[in-house]
């Protein structure tokens, strides 16, 4: 099947079997492999990704579903030379170490945060329900999700 | 002399990796590849009557279907001197003629396409003659055969431990105290699974290997192995790796059967694994041990008896044998206990080959050490603190040599003991505790303390506490460090420049690591990968060593170039000064090639200096962990008030990285007490198959974890630095485990296998009320 979607500002017109994944299509057809696979029962959250503004599981969808749909994935997330304010945020508070989450988590939190610009640390907590990380143990998520809100209530001291 | 290191500087690795531009292992696309699917046994215990792949091979793209007659061989399986191993179930590549657990490989089929593969592989027909599974390790030692016919038993692992002189000490005793404790498999569960990508390259005339590993030359070794005699060169190289906790140290069938069928059919062969496959492929732990304390009355420990079997799965995978030997011998923990009879048995069952996670032994055996301490607290009415306090070892005993014969360098570990209890402000929770007991209002305050040590760079032969660094300064400055250790978020790019920079004089961003490429970091020498806490202890202390050496080799060359004497001579910058004319300078750089032009050619033109460290032994860190809980009789639920985890890591190079290695590690630990476990029914199913049914903990489910670092030098490495990786998840369990059954002591509540989950904790509570109430 025939679907046009548009990821990071670059529109495509690509030719998908019917079972193809939105995240198979995005790391393989486009090549974006900052998406990782982490599950397969669209429970760890590292596939996650902005469908129309919308943080999604992108293990979840078929391509053909997201067809028409304007996507941002980790890779659009920066420019060249500075970073967003949460990527920023988690390189400060030490918020990742294997980096395998970490895109799912930075788009996850990017939307949190938009939805509540001063979360209490359980807000962010609960946020992050859905994304998995085998590494921190959180703390150091949170404190950046924090530090990204401009708040100074979590974290590390 | 220490400018960065000690610093707390952000990582150097980030940048890529929060931009999604590292590059895992299924990141990497070769053209041409055929995609590998394994078909796996749906049963615990059968013979293999049939394997029919006519069906699948009738599919349009399949390129073979492999079956067990097709690719013989076994994985190899690493056997420490000294300790009594039966061989005869190592792994098979493939089953054949039987099936020993659920999810062994049973055929490969690969295909042009991934989706072709999968398609096929649901055609491929296995018919089962299904036998009865043995499921639990105490029956399976003691059955009259094996599972394995060229065996004699089960019971393919004997790693006694006998010191001292226990029966006197028990014949001394006031009292003895007993306990039974399980320490339940789990799955290390990376979040990245593991995968192999491998090809022939007719230019070089040699197999190519992309793997997600943590000893990339390890596995080239253990490759090697399989193809046997007529082997080819093989290059192996790990990518980024996302997460490894032990589980990604060896070889497994499925990668080596990449490797061996890229090979075959000349081919670049991929496969990447699935959630479902890494929680049933390989676990860790599953222990279950009676152990017994000859103590007198005031609370000192004068013995110990033990007896524990470790359920090592159906086969051995190369370090299978390794977890169970190092909680034998370091039962004993940090307290002064010199009188021991340990008997070790690791044990066949149906179930998957266990191998190391995060601690390898240690966490098992520190869950039934501190459990019977606070045992013993109970049972002689004294505080756990005390009892703890008066065994733990004393700063004036090191080096101690325990009962395991293990030679502990030096420590301080009531300074670390006492500052986590300062920090959690035990007593004010005792106290908390005492009025909130009387007062009945419900919910149930349980405090905690676990005090443990844990062991960095390996116990093993030279070999597995050698590592190689090879450090490269060319003219323009820039300095490269070349290491056969490994990181999978460790770290390292970061933690490994602030050493070598402080050395050269360099700032570290001039620094590149160079990991997990068996070309670049001496393939023939040693260098094992990252495991045991060891890659900063021992492969940073190769780099930092390096690095001092080079250092040498440019001030001699600075004197000459500055016209000074060496006492003159500063570095920093990268630049190398006269102190007393600061007018005359020279770059590091240029001072590199001013030395090169009169050393042996490299084949860089740079500066090259190679240096092999080996620690002399193990590097003991210890932790003390607090934790604070409430438990819901209502619910059976566990909430976290307060948890102080004190760690003694010696000098720390990064404590940022410390910090984060401490939190990570206790969610582990506290996952692995409170609710991850594997189990398997009587017919040998597993109880979990995806992260559904694996509960790992989330962010809701982690305590804030307060962190105290201590810094008693190490006399082992260059630095002063102990290993930290495994310390939280070794002491974390235990310190949970002790909480939960301090809330519940009042309702007579002793002994709850773990993990600790809501229900098992509700089902206690309920028994207990039930017995009280007659």
């Amino acid at each position: 099947m025939k679907i046009n979607i548009t990821i990071n500002g670059e529109a495509r017109v690509d030719d998908v079997e019917p079972r193809t994944l939105l995240v198979h299509y995005i790391r393989e057809t486009r090549r974006l492999t900052g998406t990782h696979i982490g599950c397969d029962t669209s429970q760890c959250g590292a596939c996650t990704v902005l469908v129309d503004g919308l943080a999604v599981k992108s293990c979840s969808l078929f391509a053909v579903q997201a067809d028409g749909s304007i996507i941002q994935t980790i890779e659009g997330v920066a420019s060249d030379d500075s970073l967003h304010p949460v990527q920023e945020a988690f390189w400060l508070e030490h918020g990742l170490q294997c980096g395998y989450c970490t895109p799912g988590m930075v788009i996850t939190l990017m939307q949190v945060l938009e939805r509540n610009p001063s979360p209490s640390e359980a807000e962010v907590r609960r946020g992050i329900a859905g994304n998995l990380c085998r590494c921190t143990g959180y703390q150091n998520i949170i404190a950046a999700a924090m530090r990204a809100a401009g708040s100074s209530k979590g974290g590390n001291q | 002399m220490t400018t960065y290191t000690g610093q707390s500087m952000r990582r150097m690795e980030d940048d890529r990796l929060l931009r999604g531009a590292g590059q895992f292992v299924a990141d990497i696309a070769v053209p041409d590849t055929l995609h590998m699917v394994v078909v796996r046994s749906t049963e615990a215990h059968a013979l293999i009557d049939l394997v029919d792949a006519s069906e699948a091979l009738a599919l349009e793209g399949v390129v073979t279907v492999v079956v067990g007659s097709d690719l013989p061989g076994t994985l190899e399986v690493m056997v420490r001197p000294g300790i009594d191993a039966k061989l005869g179930a190592e792994h098979p590549l493939l089953a054949n003629e039987r099936a020993m657990y659920v999810g062994q490989p049973v055929a490969l089929v690969i295909a042009e396409t991934l989706a072709i593969a999968e398609d096929a592989a649901e055609l491929v027909e296995v018919r089962y003659n299904p036998l009865p599974p043995v499921i639990d390790a105490r029956e399976s030692a003691k059955a009259n055969n094996s599972l394995h016919p060229g065996l004699a038993t089960n019971v393919v692992l004997r790693t006694p431990v006998l010191s001292g002189n226990p029966h006197a000490a028990f014949e001394r005793a006031d009292r003895v105290v007993k306990g039974t404790f399980s320490v339940p498999r789990v799955a290390p569960s990376p979040m990245e699974g593991r995968g192999c990508i491998a090809y022939y390259d007719k230019v070089e005339e040699r197999m190519q290997v992309w793997t997600s590993t943590q000893a990339s030359h390890e596995i080239r070794r253990q490759l090697l192995h399989v193809f046997g005699e007529n082997a080819p060169e093989i290059h192996v190289v790990s990518p980024d790796v996302g997460g490894g906790f032990g589980q990604k140290h060896h070889l497994y069938p499925d990668e080596a059967a990449v490797v061996l069928m890229a090979h075959r059919l000349r081919r670049p062969v991929r496969w990447i694994e699935s959630r479902r496959e890494n929680l049933i492929a390989s676990h860790s732990r599953g222990f279950v041990g009676d152990v017994e304390a000859a103590v007198q009355n005031d609370g000192r420990i004068l013995g110990m008896r033990a007896s524990v079997f470790a359920d090592l799965g159906a086969y051995q995978i190369h370090g299978s044998f390794l977890s169970p030997d190092i909680a034998g011998k370091r039962m004993t923990g940090p307290y002064d206990i010199q009188d021991l009879d340990m008997q070790m048995l690791g044990v066949l069952t149906n179930k998957p080959p266990t191998g190391p996670y995060r601690g390898a032994g240690q966490p098992e055996s520190s869950i039934m050490m501190e459990r019977l301490v606070d045992r013993i607290a109970r049972e002689l009415d004294l505080d756990p603190v005390e009892v703890r306090l008066k065994n733990l070892i004393q700063p004036e005993d090191f080096p101690y040599t325990t009962a395991g014969d293990i030679t502990i360098d030096s420590g301080n570990y009531q300074a670390a003991f006492r500052r986590a209890l300062d920090v959690a402000e035990y007593e004010d929770w005792r106290a908390e505790q005492a009025k909130t007991r009387v007062r009945d209002n419900g919910k149930l305050l349980g405090v905690g303390v676990a005090t443990t040590a844990s062991g960095s760079g390996g116990s093993g032969g030279v070999s597995a506490r050698s590592s190689f660094a090879r450090v490269t300064v060319d003219g323009e400055g820039q300095v490269t460090v070349d290491s056969d250790v490994s990181p999978h978020g460790q770290g390292m790019s970061t933690s490994f420049a602030q050493l070598v920079a402080d050395q050269l004089g360099v700032v570290p961003e001039v620094i590149t690591l160079q990991t997990g490429d068996t070309d670049k970091s001496n393939p023939l020498g040693p260098g094992t990968g990252t495991y045991a806490s060891r890659s900063l202890v021992i492969g940073g202390s190769a780099a930092h060593s390096a690095a001092k050496e080079a250092r040498a080799v440019l001030e001699s060359v600075a004197v000459q170039a500055l016209e000074c004497d060496s006492t003159s001579v500063r570095f920093g910058m990268g630049q190398a000064w006269d102190v007393h004319d600061g007018s005359r300078s020279i770059s590091v750089g240029e001072l590199a090639m001013l030395a090169q032009a009169e050393r042996e050619p490299t084949a860089s033109g740079a500066l090259e200096i190679e240096y092999v460290f080996t620690l002399p032994s193990s590097a003991f860190s210890f932790a003390a962990h607090v934790a604070v809980v409430e438990v819901d009789p209502a619910t059976g639920n566990v909430d976290f008030k307060r948890f102080i985890a004190a760690h003694d890591c010696g000098v720390a190079v990064n404590p940022l990285i410390v910090h984060g290695q401490i939190a990570g590690g206790i969610a582990q630990g506290l996952g692995e007490a409170l609710v991850e476990v594997v189990e398997h029914d009587a017919n040998g199913n597993p109880s979990a198959t995806s992260l559904m049914d694996y509960s790992m903990f989330q962010a809701e489910d982690m305590p804030v974890v307060t962190p105290e670092l201590l810094a008693t030098p190490s006399s082992l490495t260059p630095t002063g630095m102990r290993g930290v990786g495994e310390a939280p998840s070794v002491a974390s369990p235990a310190a949970l485990a002790n909480a939960v059954m301090d809330a519940l002591a009042p309702l007579g509540v002793s002994h709850i296998d773990l993990p600790l989950t809501p229900e098992r904790v509700w089902k206690a509570i309920c028994d207990a009320r039930t017995q009280l109430n007659g």
